[in-house]
């Protein structure tokens, strides 16, 4: 066999593609994991600060629900329901028109308690 | 009571509405968390996989979940496109790749399954070629997203040697990995090229058993396990043999040899060692590692298993490690390796068994002429030396190496043992291997016979060797041959070193390689019977030793090689005598039952078998023999169809070689230097006498210059010869000079002599020339005209142009008496006569062409003003030495006449007399 280049040569050559692609791919991920690394900080931020919206939104709807449950304590004829389980499948708004949406029908719930005539209660 | 009702039915709608927003509100807070955690996850489980690396996350179960998680596919998808990218390039080309080289570099066994190959006898022979890779198994490149199988494959013979690594329980499949590789090898070659020799530590019988019917054909040496350093000294002394034997030719492996001279002659050496970390001592390790250090060169091949050593030579590495994936240097870092399944216990015994039954057979049988030749005639460069193989021993070729450090060669012989047809194969492997232009041959053979006659343009047989520049047959006491080819030799050799020198330059070698468009082929010169050379004590032989030690000594490095041939143990014991010659022949050739070629001690040719010859490169001793089987190189078929094939491929420009055929007489007609004369018109006219004995096919001459002394003699009783000197001298001046021009006296004095000079007359006449014949009886008279001519011209009488007159006297001595007499006139004698012709004649351009049967007889006469000075040159047949020293004042000459040889002097001329063959003169055209 002649072999100008040898073919242990080019044999080392081919199988040290592998090597090569290994490399290459842990390069790849490498530099990936920079990207991901600075952009989680950001990420994170933004997340939490959705989080603490969220779960702000959520106590502050808790409130209202708890603030709604003591008016209606004296309506002892009232059947209180426990509190709603979260309906998900409502249209994508901003939480802020839910909570003026939630802000809105206290509003109206107190009214409909207050207005009960003449007599004062007590 | 319905306002109440009222209140409560409004209390209860507005609750519901509430209980709506608060379920609506809560649900977008829980989207809006959610939705903010699984961003956050996705993000933490990208960086985490690209940090782990897809190809490892695919392998780890707490990754499976995660993989399989719709959220999160876009991210592994990415993470496998940049996977599957990177790899892309092996993907696509690697393992196909691999498998193309490995089926290119590895043919037949080298890389096939075995049951293609197994249990067949291997066919490649010396001539390769050598596969580079052999496989061992497979590989998968385990990161790769499409984990492909690709062969393993290693470089192996003059390469790289191999180490292997095991666990403990790993130990068998090295062992299987080794004995398929073994039988790869030994399944290719033919058998005989490779040795195997196996050392285990562990145990005497055992490893590798499969191997064992190849001991009885001497292919498989197992080693003592107790006595590793018998092995390794075994190689060592091999190594050391190939270095001093077989790389003499200015190579440095029998790789590099194998690939100038197309043919491998010594067989690989596999050792096999089977070790453990502290198995040999330090001394043996060293030992081990010089035999890694220059074994490959010399074809020893290391396969160590368990054996821990570092060497500064190619090796390639298996680890068969239990704890992690096996890796081999071949298939790297990245792929796991596989050993080929083993080969089927039963079949190894029997293809081993088979390869040792085939050698047993080859080494029975006759190799032939046609395996001395290479598959491609003229291929080969002789800058570095030539080699040939000349036989085989064992199926493998046996070599003869001329080059700078083998310069010489020495054959001896007995009649009858094959030195001839030895010369022939050496010779045919040579001519086959290089063209003209890299190797001339010059064939000389002092014996009858005509052993080198088929190398000329003969009547049967029109081709000629295109090597051979000069063939000499029958020279047999013609020794001045033999010297006047040494003194060629040594005049190219000062030739060589001249130009050697303006290159500054010292070897052939070197200079061919400065002056890659100037013409050094490399100069063999073969001398068979050589002792005939030395063979008296006189000049000739004093000359020939001087040129000989010249040669012998100084011709090496100009690429001027001898080998010289002889039957006769005497000559050769005379040869050691000389050791300034003797030593510089190392490569010595015994045949059977010879004697005293190869060094005391050293008997091995006494009980050499027929068609055998001992080819020895280390000067003869005991160590360097090389027996080898030589084929029939002069049967019909052999030799003679390599000459004609190669008579096909000469250049057009190549001419014939020159033939001195000791037993044939040189025609007159024939020679260039007659053909070449043409008249001339006032100048001297130049006489042809015969043929030199030269290595260039030239003619003795004398030129008759218009000066004193310018006559000719030939001297001796024999007829023919003293006749032909005459004739060819006449015939020559006839051809230059125009008919009428020249005046011829054709006398014969003796009765013998007229047919001679009957024929010489009519030839004269033929051709227009005026010619006077004389006889006996009016020579007298003649000589007295001419003499009388003479005197006219030097008393002023006489003044026109001297008309060019020869006189061509035949047996001139028998007219003595005649000429002693003297004119009643004048008183003048027919001596006196004759002394004035001889004296004045050649200025006035009459010039004696005489013959006398005895020197004495021409003296007798030459006194009384004319003297042996104006017999300025003769030739000399059947006369003894020292009755000629009167013709050549100061020389001993020491002649022992001979048929059909003569002795020349001119003393203008020479400074010694030399012998010619006189021509034939007969059937000449003029």
């Amino acid at each position: 066999m002649t072999d100008p280049i040898g073919a242990a040569e080019r044999y080392k050559e081919i199988t040290g593609w592998i090597g090569d692609a290994v490399q290459e791919m842990r390069e790849q991920d490498a530099e990936r994991g920079v990207v991901l690394t600075t952009r989680l900080e950001d990420a994170m931020e933004s997340t939490n600060e959705m989080l603490t919206r969220a779960d702000e939104s959520m106590s502050r709807i808790d409130d209202w629900w708890q603030r709604a449950v003591g008016e209606l304590f004296h309506e002892r004829w009232m059947q209180v329901t426990p509190l709603p389980r979260p309906d998900t499948s409502v249209p994508p708004r901003p939480l802020e028109f839910y909570e003026a949406e939630v802000e809105r029908a206290y509003g109206a719930l107190i009214d409909a308690i207050r207005r009960r005539g003449i007599l004062p209660r007590r | 009571m319905n306002r109440r009702n009222d209140r409560r039915q409004r209390i209860q709608d507005a609750f519901a509405a509430f209980h709506d927003a608060v379920a609506a509100a809560r649900g977008a807070a829980q989207r809006a968390h959610d939705s903010a955690s699984v961003q956050q996850a996705r993000e933490m489980f990208e960086q985490e996989l690209r940090a782990t690396g897809i190809d490892r996350a695919l392998h780890d179960p707490g990754y499976a979940e995660s993989l399989t998680d719709p959220r999160l596919a876009e991210i592994v998808k990415q993470a496998r496109d940049d996977w599957e990218q990177a790899f892309a390039k092996w993907t696509n080309n690697g393992p196909r790749a691999l498998a193309d080289v490995v089926a290119e570099a590895a043919p037949g066994s080298a890389s096939e399954d075995y049951e293609n190959w197994l249990g067949q006898i291997g066919t490649v022979d010396g001539r390769g070629p050598v596969p580079s890779l052999w496989r061992i198994g497979s590989a998968i490149a385990t990161s790769s997203p499409l984990p492909v199988s690709f062969p393993v494959a290693v470089p192996l013979l003059d390469r790289s040697h191999l180490a292997v690594f095991t666990s403990s329980t790993s130990r068998a499949q090295a062992e299987n990995l080794v004995e398929s590789l073994l039988l790869r090898v030994l399944s290719h070659f033919a058998p005989g090229l490779v040795h195997v020799h196996v050392w285990d530590v562990g145990q005497l019988t055992g490893s590798l058993p499969g191997l064992y019917p190849l001991t009885r054909a001497g292919l498989l040496t197992v080693h003592d396990p107790a006595r590793p350093g018998e092995m390794l000294d075994e190689l060592a002394e091999h190594i050391r043999k190939v270095h001093t034997s077989v790389l003499v030719g200015g190579h440095d492996s029998l790789r590099s040899m194998e690939s100038d001279a197309g043919l491998r002659t010594e067989p690989w050496r596999i050792a096999v060692l089977f070790g453990r970390p502290d198995a040999l001592k330090d001394e043996e390790l060293h030992k081990l590692q010089r035999i890694a250090r220059n074994g490959l060169a010399a074809g020893v091949q290391l396969i160590m298993v368990d054996v821990p050593i570092t060497v500064n030579s190619p090796i390639e590495t298996v680890k068969l490690f239990d704890d992690k994936p096996w890796r081999t240097t071949m298939s790297g870092e990245h792929a796991a390796f596989h050993v080929d399944p083993a080969l089927p216990r039963e079949m190894v015994p029997r293809a081993c068994a088979a390869i040792a039954d085939a050698l047993e057979k080859r080494r029975n049988r006759v190799c032939t002429f046609e395996e001395l030749l290479p598959a491609q005639f003229w291929a080969q460069q002789s800058s570095s030396g030539v080699q040939t193989p000349i036989g085989h021993r064992d199926g493998v070729a046996v070599p003869v190496t001329i080059g700078d450090s083998s310069p010489h060669v020495l054959i001896g012989g007995p009649s009858g043992s094959g030195k001839t047809n030895f010369l022939y194969a050496m010779l045919g492997g040579l001519v086959a291997r290089y063209s003209p232009a890299e190797l001339e041959l010059y064939l000389l053979d002092f014996k009858e016979g005509v052993s080198f006659a088929q190398f000329a343009p003969g009547r049967k047989d029109p081709t000629w060797l295109p090597n051979a520049r000069l063939v000499g047959v029958n020279v047999n006491q013609d020794r001045e041959f033999g010297v006047a080819l040494l003194r060629f030799l040594a005049d190219e050799m000062r030739r060589r070193a001249d130009a050697a020198k303006q290159h500054e330059v010292t070897k052939l070698e070197e200079l061919r390689a400065e002056d890659p468009d100037g013409r050094w082929p490399r100069i063999i010169a073969v001398i068979d019977e050589f002792q005939y050379l030395f063979s008296e004590k006189d000049a000739v032989t004093r000359e020939a030793v001087a040129l000989l030690e010249d040669v012998a000594r100084r011709g090496r490095s100009q690429g001027i090689h001898l080998v010289l041939a002889s039957q006769d143990v005497s000559s050769i014991e005379a040869f050691w005598g000389k050791p300034a010659i003797f030593e510089q022949f190392t490569v010595r050739v015994a045949l059977p039952k010879a004697r005293r070629v190869l060094t005391d001690g050293n008997t091995a040719a006494i009980d050499l078998p027929r068609w055998h010859a001992i080819v020895n490169h280390e000067s003869g001793v005991k160590q360097g023999n090389e027996i080898a089987r030589v084929p029939d190189a002069t049967g019909r078929g052999t030799f003679d169809r390599v000459q004609s094939r190669l008579f096909e491929m000469k250049p057009a420009d190549l001419t014939v070689p020159r033939l001195f055929d000791g037993s044939r007489v040189p025609v007159l007609a024939d020679m260039p230097g007659f053909q070449a004369l043409e008249p001339i018109s006032g100048r001297a006219p130049t006489v042809l006498l015969g043929q030199v004995i030269d290595v260039e096919d030239r003619a003795a001459r004398v030129s008759l210059a218009r000066a004193p002394g310018r006559n000719m003699a030939v001297f001796g009783s024999v007829l023919p010869e003293s006749t032909s000197v005459l004739a060819a001298a006449t015939l020559s001046l006839a051809r230059q000079h125009l008919a009428g021009e020249a005046r011829f006296t054709v006398a014969p004095m003796i009765d013998d002599a007229m047919p001679a000079a009957d024929s010489l007359t009519a030839r004269l006449r033929a051709t227009g020339h005026e010619v006077a014949f004389v006889g006996l009886d009016g020579i007298r008279q003649h000589l007295a005209e001419v003499a009388k001519g003479l005197e006219e011209r030097l008393s002023g009488a006489a003044t026109e142009q001297p008309v060019p007159h020869y006189l061509v006297l035949y047996g001139m001595d028998a007219a003595n008496a005649v000429l002693e007499a003297k004119d009643p006139d004048t008183r003048v004698s027919g001596v006196d006569s004759f002394r004035q012709v001889i004296k004045s004649g050649p200025e006035h351009r009459t010039h004696l062409i005489g013959w006398w049967r005895s020197p004495a007889r021409l003296k007798n006469v030459l006194m009384m003003g004319a003297s042996a000075d104006d017999i300025g040159s003769w030739v000399a047949f059947d006369v003894q030495g020292q009755d000629l020293s009167s013709f050549a004042p100061g020389q001993l000459i020491t002649w022992s006449p001979r048929p059909g040889r003569g002795l020349f002097f001119d003393r203008f001329e020479h400074a010694r007399p030399q012998v010619v063959i006189p021509f034939d003169t007969d059937g000449e055209r003029s």
